[in-house]
């Protein structure tokens, strides 16, 4: 009788909190935010504790990778060097992509948040500790210390935010290669592939293809970094379909994260120095490209 | 069994959710996968009689799903279906080896059920899912961590079933 009645409160719990999914309801958030208000304490306590010691470990496990690692990284900086010389042209690409798609110039509002913890191994997520009282609303983007995306934010309570990473399996962005074709970039439930998607084009990518945001997805500005394409991506059937792309950054191991308020009005800098104001309409720019 | 070897389950489970939302998801970059909430239901629930087993089972799930982001009552679901599964063979595991194969049996149902309910609730948990991570890697490692759970688990709330 209470194996029966627990079941039914839990598929009623479960069909009310999934049909009360962007309607703006106050009973799942008022119990998700009572829940972390318990546990955030003990989940900042704990990782105060255990974070150096899983550090210490993951320092040792990667020692012999370490040396490998280096010389990569020289050869990626006499890369990255090449590149540079390209950086003005790719700037002017960039700026007329922008004006192209309505995009007004300046940077958003943005809230750095310190990551509570994970939310498990079947589905990829992280808790924040900024909410709705700092502005953090469902929808923002949330990149790293980089400006490379890592989620979005998918439950947004007072204090405190959960972020689906670009991992998780449900997780869809739209992206744009630099011939300018839009695809979509899905988890695939693990931390080192993604799967990109781009339903009609003509044009293969080539292996190291940065895969950036569109800006056609609403709520996420055009331009931010999500992933690279590990091999060439030849098109077949008039379309691209591909696993062999590699997340730019790996959420599950920030500390800190920073949660870009896209919706909001841009922040413009004037001419005085000394002076930075919101200004701008209220609509929201990535919402009409 | 008495009521404080039910308080003992819970602040178990609690503190499961607290090491599963910190310490376990950082050890997911070292390839260890282990959900440290359903090992600490499936062998507290030995312990207990099956009602409380039940409800312990749903308050883990329950408090484990506001701390993420499935829909609240998914875990629910599964934990309170395993604990009760959990109960039903705990005669027939009387030693940590035994009860170490029951937990990597009952993980896998679990995942299984987790990730079948998920799908109907819109969770996309069998799309492009990890078999390997999820329905071998994360029973194996729980039942491993269940060795080191259990003697802990039968420690606390053994005690009081013999002062019973």
């Amino acid at each position: 009788m209470l194996l029966t009645t627990l079941l039914v409160v839990s598929f009623l719990l479960m069909t009310f909190d999934v049909r009360s999914q962007g309607s703006g309801s106050t009973v799942t958030a008022t119990l998700r935010t009572g829940a972390q208000s318990l546990t955030a304490p003990l989940q900042d306590a704990s990782r105060a504790v255990m974070d150096p010691i899983v550090d210490f470990f993951d320092g040792l496990a990667n020692l012999g990778s370490l040396r490998a690692e280096n010389v990569r990284l020289r050869d990626e900086l006499n890369q990255a060097r090449l590149a540079a010389a390209d950086a003005d042209a790719l700037a002017e690409r960039v700026d007329l992509l922008e004006r192209l798609m309505n995009l007004p110039p300046g940077d958003y509002p943005q809230t750095v948040a310190e990551v509570r913890g994970g939310t498990g191994p079947l589905d990829l997520g992280l808790t924040i500790n900024q909410g709705l009282e700092q502005g953090v609303v469902v929808g923002n983007p949330v990149v790293d210390e980089n400006q490379v995306l890592i989620g979005v934010v998918t439950e947004s309570l007072p204090n405190s935010a959960i972020i689906r990473l670009i991992t998780d399996p449900l997780s869809g962005i739209s992206v744009l290669t630099q011939a300018g074709e839009v695809g979509v970039v899905s988890g695939l439930g693990t931390a080192n592939n993604l799967n990109l998607t781009i339903f009609e084009t003509l044009i293969d990518i080539p292996a190291g293809e940065i895969l950036r945001t569109s800006g056609t997805q609403e709520g996420i500005p055009a331009g931010l970094a999500v992933a690279q394409l590990d091999a060439d991506a030849r098109t077949n059937g008039g379309g691209i379909e591909t696993d062999e792309v590699i997340p730019l950054a790996d959420g599950r191991t920030l500390n800190v994260v920073i949660v870009i308020q896209f919706g909001g009005a841009p922040i413009v800098t004037g001419t005085d120095s000394s002076t930075t104001t919101t200004v701008g309409d209220e609509t929201d720019p990535g919402a009409t490209p | 069994m008495t009521a404080k070897a039910i308080v003992w389950g819970l602040v178990l489970v609690a503190l499961a959710v607290i090491l599963q939302t910190t310490l376990f998801s950082r050890l997911d970059d070292l390839g260890i996968v282990a959900d440290v909430v359903m090992v600490m239901i499936l062998v507290s629930a030995r312990w207990l009689d099956p009602e409380p087993a039940l409800l312990l089972g749903f308050t883990g799930g329950i408090l484990y799903d506001l701390n993420g982001t499935t829909p609240i009552g998914l875990r629910a679901m599964v934990f309170t279906i395993i604990a009760y599964a959990a109960v039903r063979v705990a005669a027939n595991s009387d030693s940590h080896i035994s009860g170490a194969v029951v937990v990597i049996v009952l993980s896998f149902a679990g995942v299984l059920l987790f990730t079948m309910v998920g799908t109907l609730f819109g969770q996309g948990s069998l799309r492009g899912i990890n078999v390997v991570q999820t329905f071998v890697l994360l029973p194996v490692f729980n039942g491993v961590l269940s060795l080191a759970v259990s003697p802990v688990v039968k420690r606390v709330m053994a005690r009081d079933k013999v002062l019973l």
